[in-house]
């Protein structure tokens, strides 16, 4: 199981790689002058700010100012996409404009193309390759049936946290961790969000 | 070069963030040792407390994070201020976010737990509670303490 957790940690760290340098070769086709340094400090700090805001989540208190007998909590997810998008261009945009890199529109083509089509080309593939080897790790199906024990207990008593505890595997819980990085650096969360929106109002 | 003095505010400010550390560090090895003897009560405990720590590695990582963002704000640096804000702020959504769960569950299984569990834990459980109240009371009085000296700290700021 150590070579999964690794080797996601390693697939993790690629397409984040690869994000930063597809985002880095998009400005450098509006910026040719520019040196390497001067083009990826911007970008690197595009990432901290996302990271800072994933870290705070603030747009996920509406799902708590709105009581869900007013508004249905799916209803909101709209609202929660919105502006958490409106909210990383807006520092994407500031970011841009601080080091004169980009002005407004191409802010706007480049953060969209990022977001709308290359993110989740690399989050998809990235998510596929990991479960490729996963499935091919015989230890992965009790790693499977230990989840949906968890899911299952989870569920059964929600909000009595430490009782699950000994439940969790130190691997589910370090794959957990990557996962949640993921989340934040690859825009998956997001994006998973929206695809069960989606099948929710279409069924 | 001498020092300009830092403003009263953000000295109390400082002083709040090492005691939200010092709770935080407190509400970690409370979890831990609940937890141990939980586990051992258990008989499904087969990973131990190894994962207990992994699962909580968070809290602990928030609390060794409140000492040296103090320890960097005492030292007048201005990514400390900013790492604080983010810091600070993401507690008080997550403590925004914990009120309704508190209200659901946690308080109305507060009397049982209490009746059920050993009375030493019953007596840390009801001190780590009270801390964490005490802990959010400090979170929101350091967090608008920083917001409202950020221009005097800026200025002195390196």
């Amino acid at each position: 199981m150590i070579y999964l957790i690794i080797f996601t940690f390693i697939t993790f760290i690629l397409a984040f790689v690869l994000k930063l340098l597809i985002t880095y070769f998009f400005i450098k086709l509006f910026n040719k002058e520019k040196s390497f340094w001067l083009i990826f400090k911007p970008i690197l700090l595009y990432e901290l700010g996302v990271f800072c805001f994933f870290i705070i989540n603030p747009v996920s208190l509406i799902y708590f100012l709105v009581p869900w007998y007013i508004i249905p909590h799916v209803f909101l997810f709209p609202v929660y996409f919105i502006i958490s998008i409106i909210i990383l261009f807006l520092i994407f945009k500031f970011i841009m404009k601080k080091f004169s890199l980009l002005d407004f529109k191409k802010a706007l083509l480049v953060f969209f193309i990022m977001f709308i089509i290359i993110t989740p080309i690399i989050s998809f593939s990235k998510s596929m390759v990991d479960h490729e080897v996963a499935k091919r790790i015989p230890a992965s199906e009790e790693l499977f049936e230990e989840l949906l024990e968890l899911r299952y207990f989870q569920e059964s008593y929600y909000g009595l946290d430490s009782g699950h505890y000994g439940l969790m595997s130190p691997d589910i819980i370090i794959l957990k961790k990557i996962d949640r990085l993921s989340e934040i650096f690859l825009g998956s969360k997001l994006l998973l969000d929206l695809y069960s929106f989606l099948i929710t109002i279409t069924i | 070069m001498e020092q300009t003095i830092l403003p009263k505010k953000i000295k109390i400010a400082i002083f709040f963030m090492l005691a939200i550390g010092a709770l935080t560090l407190h509400q970690f090895v409370f979890i831990i040792n609940i937890t141990k003897i939980r586990l051992s009560q258990i008989a499904y405990s087969q990973y131990g407390i190894f994962s207990v720590i992994l699962k909580n590695l968070e809290i602990l990582l928030v609390a060794i994070l409140f000492i040296v963002f103090a320890y960097f704000l005492k030292k007048r640096k201005k990514w400390a201020w900013i790492a604080a804000m983010v810091i600070l702020l993401k507690e008080t959504v997550a403590g925004i976010k914990a009120v309704p769960l508190l209200f659901s569950v946690q308080l109305p299984h507060l009397g049982y737990l209490m009746e059920h569990l050993p009375p030493l834990i019953s007596i840390f459980l009801l001190i780590t509670m009270i801390a964490s109240l005490f802990s959010y009371i400090l979170i929101l009085v350091a967090l608008i303490l920083l917001i409202s000296e950020r221009k005097k700290y800026w200025q002195i700021a390196s």
